[in-house]
């Protein structure tokens, strides 16, 4: 993660380069424009529980605060882009502590290609994570698939086709989002979008840190699909399988004698339409990592095995409220091994 | 008058008025025998009036071992006198006893009769002890009223004996006196109790009662010795099932000898031979009261025939139980021989000598080639028998020394219970005839005198030795509820040994006898393994361990001594690695115990010109210690102890020989097992308090280096062990022990059906753990150390061979760190793999036609130390040895002055110690080193591995093996040329000089590059040879050099490298596009290897 001075620098930055107003849409007939855009979330997880909190919450208790903003600054001049995008989150996720940071989610200089082809180069998304949650349609998100996430020192490149989607990304000297070295990251996607029915597959692999933190190579498989029943009635399934290399042994500052862990995930959801403003959100959950399982090779045994055993399963439902265009109110109820009891959220984008 | 003078007045008057009627106070009888609990006093009021006996002191007159004398008050367990409290009314007595006097014996005295019991107090002579030389007398004040026994007496005067103080002539009670009058006293022998207690007196002209024994007039009722013996193990005369003949015969013979060890008696032989080999002509009669007999008298003996312990012998309470016939008859040893019909038992062969005078001789077996003679199998040393037999002495065995029964055979089979079996047929305790004080033999004046010359040692054979043969009980047989004991012959010398009684089949030797020589342009490297006899200098100046522990020196001085030895036994080996036991852990500082004992060693090389570099004293010759950075705080410090125990293993090396390529240390498995409980679920203790079992066992971790051979690139790693000894319980001893409610149950009673001693499963489990994770490292790999395991049992097995397939089973309940080792539910695991070390000192050994050993317990010896290789390090081993200058030793020359007698003799380096110790290499430690010498080529080198060529003075030796097809001839020019792997790093190369080697000699197979000035990198070398100006075809070499300096001999931190299981950081295309083949959710799974 940056430091925080040069979050300052940053941000002093982007007051500063645009004019007085803070919401400044400027644009030119030939498309070059520059956007302040932003969102104001509040809300969180209630009810959270420690027996199938796997690493979602630093801390397990009534209600873990879950509120986000982002704002950010992008734009196009001929065939360049560029985007900033400053977060302000709660370090809320096990290991973090529960207050807010200021972090730069996204800082990056794009080139377009063609209308539908573009590449970008700095800190952004990778390919993969533009997907992940493909085919989960609840606002909380259901399972999660450990791919890259935001890199930095990453050259994207993504196209979009009428239907065929494809995208890949090289990140070097990839992090965890806890900071620790992970190694070269390479992932992409490729996918047929349609109106009926929509596919896309993502593949990741790692080149881990060569004992310099606990994370060694990755292979990571990722499967979304999203399929329209009727006009207002979707299905969609979204599937990861992992190989992931972790350290089970540490001497000094060295990591050492890494082994490959098998986690798998698959989230199976379906949304409503009532009308214009609500929709019904359901899923049903299976996560299985290999660290959970007490009978694997290497599991861990300085920690206490899970209560949910080497699986966790649950299912949610949930209602999206969307008052206005940029409104969103959302309230989700979880049943079975689920870390949480319900998520409540209210956001607004401008 | 004063005041005080007043109140003294009147304390005298009181207490004279409390001891009215005290001249009426007399001892009235007396029994004593050599067994103190049979020993009693009487003493009565002969008076008219009620004697309060408070105040009044009651004393044991005796004399101790050393033939002083003392008085011993006798005192209650509060510490008052024993007889404070109690009123003795007119004509009454009571009787005083020892505490351990039994209910039958205190039945056996007068009817009603009172008895005060005096108690034991620990480490108090202030109790009731009479054993034959002992007297007892009144004291009222300042003065001795009443006595009986001579003062200042130091003889055996009483033995089974009862005195009954005789009337007065007229009638009267007697008077007190205060000096003992023998006449005025009935002497009877054998004691007799049944008046014990009752105040009466037998009259003045009462006779002494003494049962004699007459020698029948009829010959025919006189038996020899031999008949008593009869042939077999057991005497004739006793019916079967008994132990003891039904009624007393008469033996008649002459003293052959008479001894204090094993048991207090004399021998008695025929007159006449019998001639019949198959009986003995000789027997022991076990007798205290024989003083005044002399060897060569004739005996006439009337005794029952008891069998006790395993020997046929007689007994006499008094010499009242013999006649004597003053002869001086001398009798010649009869020389021990096998003979056929002992049937190979030289069990046999002994009883048919029990109770005879024999002599050794240098062949007891003539109808077997060579000379069959006794060996020493247990050097000059305590017992640490469990039974009355403790003491100093040796153990001799037939032909050879006793063999481990698991050291050539495996652990459980029928041939080590064979072994076994053999080793208790063979052996032959070797007693003196007084009890040795533990530093000097009384048969062997040589040694007395200057025990440095006249050494005994482990395999000397003992010849010539003359004395008597008795057998006894031995050794606890482990796991026997009620307790056992092995049954032994001994010998109890009889004449003066010199050292030509002793012959060193195992001289002693200043150095290893270990061959490295090697061919051509090879080198050996030494491999040695050491046990440092528990080097601690953390009172003496070094760092505290944490374990708060001290198991070393008990004094500077002893510290001196010790470290002295070690260094001589390390720098003696001249090994180039040597792996240590037993060192104090207490961590890698500068103060660290393998800190000082490096320093001290390297102390002697000093010679530092080139010339001298393969001399003794060379700088070369420097050790450095392997530390280990086990806390990871970039520091190597006190706080780096590694593992739970206060001792630690070590690696030292030669940085001129070999380079640390990684190193590591294999946490190793421990068990945590329930605690043993009795059916009650009580926590049992054992004897010392202790809980029996805790189930909580431990072993060292292995430390593992790889070295990286210098002109080599020859991976060599060492793993070095100290498995869980064999001498405290795991949980798996007292599986099937029935405890019922027992709360404390002896330690020493686990069963042990194979010998294996304790922990044998844990051991197993180490030994799996320690074998998977070695198998992940490359290259040549020796696992030494001590293994605390024999040849063939459980754990060596499992780490070399399992040719039988022996069921080999591992602990319950071990674990790593906190993972279960095995089953979840810690249930055991049977183990099939083998991991294929090969155990070369026996292999070397085999093909020497010896036998490798390393350690001597109790008799047995065998080799706990061991070195296994990897089989690809089979054809570079050289040679491999034990080097016997520990064990064979007796413990008397080591460092402790414990138990050594005065300590007041100068060393040569300045401090004081006991008579045995010199500053040499002997008994430096208990366990022998074990060695090992390997052969290397310069530039032998592993897959992808560079030569390490380090730097001394700026010059490389790069070594260039010419291929063999290709023949070099005189006159041809070897060429290098040496490029940095890595360009950018810029290298100042200008000060590098390449020589071109003219070859001097047809067909040389190497050459040596001397390069100077070549900066620390990783080079690309090409050599080639030129003739005539042109590369011969084929000779052209490449290969990777990195040259480096030499490994510092500053401690340094060693940390383990990163072991490339975690990625190289490289994602790279080829694996995303492998992946993109995987749309089918094929597995992508890969096995993980280090």
């Amino acid at each position: 993660m940056l430091n925080k001075s040069t979050i300052a620098i940053a941000t002093a930055a982007i007051l500063s380069a645009g004019s007085a107003s803070a919401v400044v849409l400027h644009g030119d007939k030939n498309g070059d424009h520059v956007r302040l855009f932003g969102e104001v979330g509040v809300g969180g997880h209630f009810a959270t529980n420690a027996k199938y909190n796997h690493d979602e919450f630093f801390d397990t208790k009534g209600y873990v605060d879950d509120s986000f903003a982002t704002l950010g600054v992008t734009g196009k001049r001929q065939q360049f882009t560029y985007r900033l995008e400053l977060d302000y989150q709660r370090r809320n996720w096990l290991g973090g502590d529960g207050e807010f940071e200021l972090a730069i989610d996204k800082m990056y200089v794009g080139y377009n290609i063609t209308d539908e082809q573009w590449v970008e180069f700095g800190l952004t998304d990778t390919a993969f994570d533009d997907y992940d949650h493909f085919g989960d349609f609840t606002f909380n998100k259901a399972v999660e698939t450990g791919e890259a996430g935001d890199q930095e020192n990453t050259v994207k490149y993504q196209a979009k086709f009428e239907n065929l989607i494809a995208g890949a990304s090289y990140s070097y000297e990839g992090e965890h989002k806890s900071g620790k070295l992970q190694g070269d990251i390479i992932n992409g996607y490729v996918g047929w979008m349609s109106d009926t029915v929509s596919v896309v597959i993502g593949l990741e692999t790692r080149g881990g840190s060569d004992g310099i933190s606990k994370y060694g190579k990755q292979k990571q498989i990722g499967l979304g699909a999203r399929y329209k029943v009727m006009s207002n009635l979707s299905f969609g399934i979204n599937a990861f399988l992992e190989d992931e290399d972790l350290s089970t042994r540490k001497s000094g500052k060295v990591f050492l004698d890494y082994q490959t862990f098998r986690n798998i995930g698959l989230t199976i959801s379906s949304k409503y339409d009532l009308n214009d403003r609500w929709e019904i959100i359901s899923s049903v959950n299976h996560e299985e990592y290999e660290g959970w399982d007490l009978i694997s090779p290497n599991y861990d045994y300085t920690k206490l095995p899970p209560q949910h055993g080497k699986d966790r399963r649950w299912a949610s439902l949930g209602f999206n409220f969307r008052p206005a265009k940029d409104i969103v109110l959302s309230l989700e109820g979880r049943a079975g091994e689920a870390p949480e009891a319900a998520y409540a959220y209210a956001r607004m984008y401008f | 008058m004063k005041k005080s003078f007043l109140s003294l007045a009147i304390a005298s008057t009181i207490s004279m008025g409390a001891h009215a009627g005290v001249e009426d106070l007399l001892i009235t009888e007396m029994t004593q025998a050599s067994d103190p609990k049979v020993g009693t006093i009487e003493i009565t009021n002969t008076g008219t009036t009620e004697l309060n006996l408070t105040g009044i002191e009651f004393y044991v007159h005796g004399a101790n071992s050393r033939g002083k004398n003392y008085n011993n008050v006798l005192l209650d367990a509060d510490g008052k006198p024993l007889l404070d409290g109690q009123i003795l009314a007119p004509n009454a007595s009571l009787v005083i006893v020892e505490n351990r006097s039994s209910e039958e014996f205190r039945k056996s005295f007068a009817k009603d009769a009172k008895v005060i019991v005096s108690p034991y107090r620990p480490k108090k002579y202030n109790h009731l002890s009479l054993n034959g030389d002992d007297g007892f007398y009144i004291k009222v004040g300042d003065k001795i009223v009443d006595r009986v026994g001579a003062s200042e007496n130091k003889e055996k005067w009483a033995t089974n004996t009862t005195l009954r103080r005789k009337k007065a002539v007229d009638g009267s009670a007697p008077s007190q006196s205060a000096t003992f009058d023998a006449s005025k006293w009935q002497n009877i022998m054998p004691m007799r109790t049944n008046t014990v207690g009752a105040p009466n007196l037998p009259d003045a002209d009462a006779k002494d009662i003494m049962d004699i024994f007459t020698c029948p007039s009829d010959k025919s009722e006189i038996k020899s010795p031999s008949e008593v013996q009869g042939s077999g193990f057991k005497s004739p005369l006793i019916a079967e099932g008994k132990t003891e003949s039904d009624e007393k015969v008469a033996v008649e013979g002459i003293i052959s000898a008479k001894v204090s060890i094993p048991n207090e008696g004399f021998y008695l032989r025929n007159i006449v031979s019998d001639n019949d080999p198959e009986t003995s002509d000789g027997i022991f009669v076990k007798s205290s009261a024989a003083k005044d007999l002399k060897v060569g008298q004739t005996i006439c003996i009337g005794s029952k025939v008891a069998e006790f312990e395993g020997q046929t012998q007689l007994s006499a309470d008094t010499a009242f139980s013999w006649n004597v016939t003053d002869t001086n008859i001398a009798t010649e040893p009869t020389d021990i021989q096998v003979i056929a019909s002992d049937n190979g038992s030289f069990d046999k062969t002994l009883e048919r000598y029990e109770g005879m005078l024999v002599n050794l001789p240098t062949d007891i077996d003539p109808e077997t080639d060579g000379n069959q003679d006794m060996r020493i199998t247990r050097s000059f040393s305590y017992n640490f028998l469990q039974n009355s037999h403790r003491r100093n002495n040796m153990v001799a065995a037939y032909k050879r020394p006793n063999l481990q029964p698991n050291h050539l055979h495996v652990a459980g089979s029928p041939e080590s219970k064979a072994a076994y079996e053999q080793n208790n047929d063979y052996r032959l305790v070797i007693e003196s005839s007084t009890r040795s004080n533990g530093t000097t033999l009384p048969y062997y004046k040589g040694f007395n005198e200057d025990p440095h010359k006249n050494y005994i040692r482990i395999d000397d054979s003992l010849v010539n030795a003359q004395g008597v043969i008795s057998q006894y009980e031995t050794e606890l047989i482990p796991g026997t509820n009620p307790r056992k004991y092995d049954q032994d012959y001994s010998l109890t010398i009889t004449n003066d040994l010199t050292s030509e009684n002793f012959i060193h089949n195992l001289p002693r030797t200043d150095k290893p006898d270990l061959k490295d020589t090697v061919t051509g342009d090879d080198f050996a490297i030494r491999v040695s393994s050491q046990n440092l006899f528990n080097f601690f200098n953390s009172p003496f100046g070094g760092d505290n361990n944490r374990f708060g522990q001290s198991r070393g020196a008990d004094s500077h001085d002893e510290y001196l001594n010790q470290r002295a030895k070690l260094v001589e036994i390390i720098r003696a080996q001249d090994a180039d690695v040597m792996a240590l036991m037993e060192i104090e852990n207490n961590g890698f500082g500068d103060d660290s115990a393998i800190a000082e004992i490096v320093n001290q060693v390297n102390v002697k090389y000093v010679d530092e010109r080139a010339r001298d570099y393969n001399g003794p004293n060379s700088t070369e010759n420097r050790y450095v210690f392997v530390g280990f950075d086990n806390n990871g705080n970039q520091r190597l410090d006190k706080l780096d102890a590694i593992g739970s125990d206060a001792i630690a293993t070590g690696i030292i090396y030669r940085p001129s020989k070999l380079s640390i390529e990684r190193t590591r240390v294999i946490k190793m498995p421990q068990q945590k097992a329930p605690t043993i409980v009795n059916d009650l679920g009580e926590v049992i203790k054992d004897q010392n308090q202790e809980i029996l079992e805790n189930g909580q066992n431990y072993h060292r971790d292995a430390l593992v280096v790889t070295f990286i051979v210098n002109q080599t690139g020859k991976r060599l790693t060492l793993a070095v062990n100290h498995l869980k000894s064999k001498g405290s319980t795991c949980w798996e001893e007292w599986q099937g022990v029935e405890f019922g409610d027992a709360t404390t149950w002896n330690n020493r009673t686990a069963p042990d059906l194979d010998y294996q001693g304790s922990c044998a499963e844990f051991r197993v489990a180490g030994a799996v753990h320690l074998g998977e994770e070695m198998e992940d490292i490359p290259g040549d790999k020796i696992i030494l150390g001590d293994l605390n395991a024999y040849g063939k049992e459980d754990p060596v097995l499992v780490l070399t061979e399992n040719p039988r397939n022996k069921t080999i089973v591992t602990a319950s309940h071990t674990f790593l760190g906190p993972k279960p080792q095995f089953n979840e539910d810690g249930s055991p695991v049977t183990i099939s793999k083998t991991y294929g070390y090969i155990d070369i000192v026996a292999e070397k050994f085999k093909e020497k036609g010896k036998t490798p050993w390393s350690y001597s317990f109790s008799d047995e010896i065998g080799s706990l130390d061991h070195i296994l290789v990897s089989p690809s390090l089979k054809d570079r081993v050289i040679d491999a040895t034990d080097w016997h200058v520990n064990a064979a030793e007796t413990g008397l020359y080591d460092y402790q002055n414990r138990f050594k007698g005065a300590t007041n003799i100068a060393t040569q380096i300045g401090t004081l110690s006991h008579k045995f110790y010199e500053n040499d290499i002997y008994r430096a430690s208990d366990h022998d080193p074990a060695l090992i010498s390997l052969s290397y080529k310069p530039g032998d080198a592993d897959k992808d591995v560079p030569l390490k060529l380090p730097k001394l003075r700026k010059l490389i030796r790069v070594p260039y093996q010419i291929p063999a097809n290709v023949k070099t001839q005189k006159g041809d020019v070897a060429v290098i040329s040496m490029k940095p792997d890595n360009d950018e790093e810029r290298l100042d190369l200008t000060q590098m000089v390449l020589p071109n080697v003219v070859i001097s000699k047809d067909n040389t197979a190497l050459i040596n590059f001397e390069v100077f000035g070549a900066p620390s990198a990783l080079f690309n070398v090409t050599v080639s040879i030129k003739r005539n100006g042109e590369v011969v075809e084929g000779s052209e070499q490449s290969f990777q050099a990195d040259v480096s300096s030499r490994d510092s001999l500053i401690a340094d931190i060693v940390e383990e490298e990163p072991d490339h299981t975690g990625g190289n950081g490289k994602a790279g295309s080829a694996g995303f596009i492998s992946l993109l083949s995987l749309f089918g959710l094929a597995a992508l799974r890969r096995r993980i290897r280090k």
